[in-house]
């Protein structure tokens, strides 16, 4: 077994030290960690504790990358063989099921930890700054690195149970970004819950205690304790223990599951399902035709899945709006309308309901587009079927923004939900409105999405799965090193000036340059993947 | 080498270069291709043959030389030379998910076709390629030699007067593609000019009016296959199948008036004439002489050189 598990371990190496991306990436990462020292050298005249600051700023960047990687690169370990069709090769290859979950995660395991290696000694410059100390220092890298573990795992898991990696990618997404928040929400209603109604539902206690674990487990939580002044906690505490087991229990699941879910006849026809799943498709049916538009068509019902699948999230969208409605009403809010009556149906949590599912249905939208943009052009690729689109007689740009439509027809549904929710409590939505009215919010936030987007269509004719989480972390990064500068130089005058136009402008105007240079980019990109 | 200029010709290369990361993949390359005719491209592997194509096809810029397609210039005007050509690469490219049907009138729509003249083509093109029965059948479920014919269906909706065809018969089964060579020559019979790079020589020999030979990025040859038979022969040569032959029979041969050379195909009663001039010697007479001779005659023709002798002379051993 171990000789199996060596030889891939090393050969995972290998093909990581040859790649330049990796190494590169890195690089970045210390030229972050660079950067955010001479933000907090030179703010330190004005703020106190410089060091914790940096610490801070840079453990939080550490949290967001390795939620990234997990989503992006742990959840390709196995699925990448999938794609390639050759699990198969390796399998008959004579390594065992456990030799080939543990070269290859712990190959990649390796490979990712050297981004928490390269900066730890830069990291303990916080020290000197003050603010820190070193038990600090090591118990944050700890838990980083206990969480690392467990994100990698999960990624394992995850790639062996999709049957490809974009698959795999989507269900780490969710695993990661919004299981930790419902995990939070759902502790916070219980615990409401458990003070408002009979001492005899013992079973919201259990649930309670269970989700209060999971949050106080949780890495985020975990370096709040962390960052907090006079922390004197030992380095491997309850959230390092957690993160070990869940990672031995995570591995084990991906074992029991391996041989089942990477047989050949759920392999094989991995190529076709990149899309929408051809079980859904007959061929007693009559055949769709195309639009005039034909390019947004095809996307709309390759990639968005057409209107049945528009109709289907449309009462998904629904029900999940009801379930979370009732959920709220029956557990947080009381279940009766003598509770009402009682004081417990309090208008401000209503409007928080309301406010919640607006931000829900935008996410919802926001991710659907983010997921089309980065699948758009890498299924054209990957079916190699970019040069006959280039070939068509229209211009890229039209190609490209044809393609786009395709993809704004999908968010169709979270749209509808959306106008749906405003339209039933009009009343919450006015509260809601008038909270983020700031025009400088909203433009700054749609500019923003809109660099975000060309960034994904960018980065996924390079990075394949890489692209939503690389762009998120430009973003991330570009906000954090811009923001500052530009509150000084801009804002503030503008500000100062009382006009809301000369604080929008220039945000909008940047971001419109950019998203104008990044469009050039992907038509280059594009005719150069179609040449060749 | 035939690569002068003229009116009929579609295609016009012109001392076309091009390199990739420091290998000059193409050196100079200049050729015509006439239109109606069914032109053969060949080389050995890594010769250029797909980098002409895709520079023909608009996929790739020229880094030097210029390419005219139509008359209109590949680079300045792509557009109209898009809309001109039918261009099926080498590889299948399909939407696996859709049917026969959608995937032809995805690109009918996306070439502007009205419904109505969908309709109509996409009818035609199945016809042409014997689909229709397999109309509404996934693409995932085709075999190879299927897919094929609906890539080359899929080329013909938009009405192109060009076919540029890289390595149509590359990984088909026999009949598939002496299905698929039939197709072809069907559309040549409809006034199609066909650019077709194989590495089938005996079939391109069979189906070519014309032909370019490149290798390691340089033409070696260009123009008719008559011309090319002929290439580097300096005497009019017959050759001659007997009943029978002994070991004396070449020198009798070698004794009639025109004759320069006889030479025996080993093993076989086969041999090859090579004659003065056409001018001073009658072939008639040739034959009769022999005939004189008392040899009984099986088979007698012009002896041409084929395809794969002239492929093997004008290319360079190694692996490229």
């Amino acid at each position: 077994m171990w000789t199996g598990t060596l030889a891939l371990m090393e050969w995972s190496l290998r093909r990581g030290v040859h790649l330049l991306r990796p190494h590169l990436f890195r690089v970045l990462i210390v030229g972050v960690i660079f950067f955010s020292l001479f933000v907090v050298h030179a703010s330190s005249v004005m703020f106190g504790a410089p060091g914790l600051k940096f610490f801070a700023s840079i453990t939080v960047l550490n949290v967001v990358v390795i939620t990234l990687a997990g989503i992006g690169f742990f959840s390709s370990v196995i699925s990448e063989e999938k794609d390639e069709s050759t699990i198969g090769l390796l399998k008959m290859a004579g390594i065992s099921p456990v030799s080939l979950l543990l070269g290859k995660s712990t190959a990649q395991l390796i490979s990712a930890s050297m981004v928490l290696t390269v900066q730890f000694p830069f990291t303990l410059l916080a020290i000197t700054l003050g603010g820190v100390t070193l038990s600090q220092v090591f118990a944050a890298y700890m838990a980083l690195l206990a969480y690392m573990v467990f994100v990698a795992n999960l990624g394992l898991f995850c790639s062996v149970y999709s049957k490809t990696s974009s698959r795999a990618s989507g269900l780490m997404a969710v695993l990661l970004l919004a299981g930790p928040y419902l995990v939070s929400q759902s502790h916070a209603a219980l615990v409401r819950s458990i003070g408002t109604v009979a001492d005899d539902r013992w079973l919201l206690t259990i649930a309670a205690t269970v989700l209060g674990w999971l949050d106080d487990f949780s890495v985020t939580t975990r370096i709040g304790i962390i960052l907090s002044t006079g922390f004197a906690e030992p380095i491997f505490s309850d959230q390092v223990a957690w993160c070990f087991a869940s990672s031995l229990l995570v591995f084990l699941a991906s074992w029991v599951l391996f041989e089942p879910m990477t047989r050949e006849h759920r392999t094989s026809t991995a190529i076709a399902d990149l899309m929408l799943p051809t079980r859904w498709r007959t061929d007693t049916r009559k055949p769709r035709r195309a639009w005039k538009n034909a390019i947004m068509w095809k996307d709309f019902y390759l990639l968005a899945g057409g209107w049945r699948t528009m109709i289907a999230k449309c009462f998904i969208y629904g029900a999940v709006a009801a379930c979370a409605a009732h959920f709220l009403y029956d557990v947080g809010l009381g279940r009766s309308s003598a509770s009402v009556a009682a004081g417990r149906f309090q208008y401000g949590r209503y409007a928080e309901f309301v406010q919640a599912a607006l931000v829900a249905t935008l996410f919802i939208a926001a991710a659907e587009l983010s997921v089309f943009v980065a699948k758009m052009f890498r299924d054209e690729v990957k079916q190699k079927t970019l040069p006959l689109l280039i070939m068509l007689p229209t211009s890229t740009t039209h190609m490209i923004y044809s393609k786009a439509a395709g993809g704004l027809l999908a968010i169709g549904p979270a749209a509808a939900c959306f106008i749906a929710i405003c339209v039933v409590f009009p009343a919450s939505t006015e509260s809601v409105v008038a909270e983020i009215s700031n025009p400088l919010v909203i433009w700054s936030a749609v500019s923003a999405f809109a660099v975000f987007v060309y960034l994904v269509g960018y980065l996924s004719l390079s990075v394949k799965l890489w692209a939503i989480p690389l762009a998120l972390f430009f973003v991330y990064f570009v906000s954090y090193c811009c923001v500052t500068p530009f509150v000084l130089v801009w804002m503030i005058p503008g500000r100062l000036a009382g006009s809301a136009i000369i604080q929008i402008l220039p945000i909008v105007a940047i971001c419109a340059a950019a998203c104008f240079g990044l469009q050039k980019a992907i038509e280059d990109r594009l005719n150069e993947h179609a040449s060749r | 080498m035939n690569t002068e200029s003229s009116s009929d010709a579609i295609i016009q290369v012109r001392q076309l270069s091009h390199s990739f990361k420091g290998h000059r993949a193409l050196r100079n390359v200049s050729f015509d291709v006439h239109e109606g005719s069914l032109h053969g491209f060949v080389g050995p592997n890594g010769a250029g043959k797909t980098t002409t194509l895709k520079v023909i096809c608009t996929l790739l810029r020229p880094q030097f030389g210029s390419v005219r397609v139509f008359s209109h210039d590949v680079v300045s005007q792509a557009n109209q030379v898009r809309r001109h050509l039918g261009f099926m690469p080498d590889h299948f490219s399909m939407y696996r998910q859709m049917t026969v049907f959608e995937y032809l009138d995805f690109f009918a729509a996306a070439y502007g076709l009205s419904l109505k003249q969908r309709d109509r083509v996409i009818s035609d093109v199945l016809a042409l390629t014997d689909m229709d029965v397999r109309k509404d059948s996934l693409i995932s479920s085709l075999s190879r030699g299927m897919q094929q014919r609906l890539s080359l269906a899929r080329v013909l909706v938009n009405d192109p007067k060009l076919l540029l065809l890289d390595e149509p018969a590359s990984g088909l089964d026999p009949r598939a593609r002496i299905e698929l060579m039939e197709i072809l020559r069907e559309l040549r019979g409809i006034g199609k000019t066909i650019f077709i790079s194989s590495h089938i020589l005996s079939e391109l020999a069979e189906l070519c009016d014309s032909v370019t030979i490149i290798d390691r990025g340089t033409v070696k040859y260009s123009g008719t296959m008559a011309e090319l038979g002929r290439d580097g022969q300096a005497n009019p040569s017959f050759q001659i199948t007997l009943a029978s032959a002994t070991p004396e029979t070449a020198g009798q041969i070698n004794t009639l008036p025109g004759v320069v050379s006889v030479e025996q195909v080993e093993g076989e009663p086969t041999f090859r004439i090579d004659l003065d001039d056409l001018e001073s010697v009658d072939p008639n007479e040739l034959l009769r002489g022999v005939m004189d001779l008392g040899l009984s005659i099986v088979a007698f023709a012009e002896s041409r050189k084929h395809l794969n002798q002239a492929f093997m002379d004008l290319t360079e051993q190694g692996v490229h």
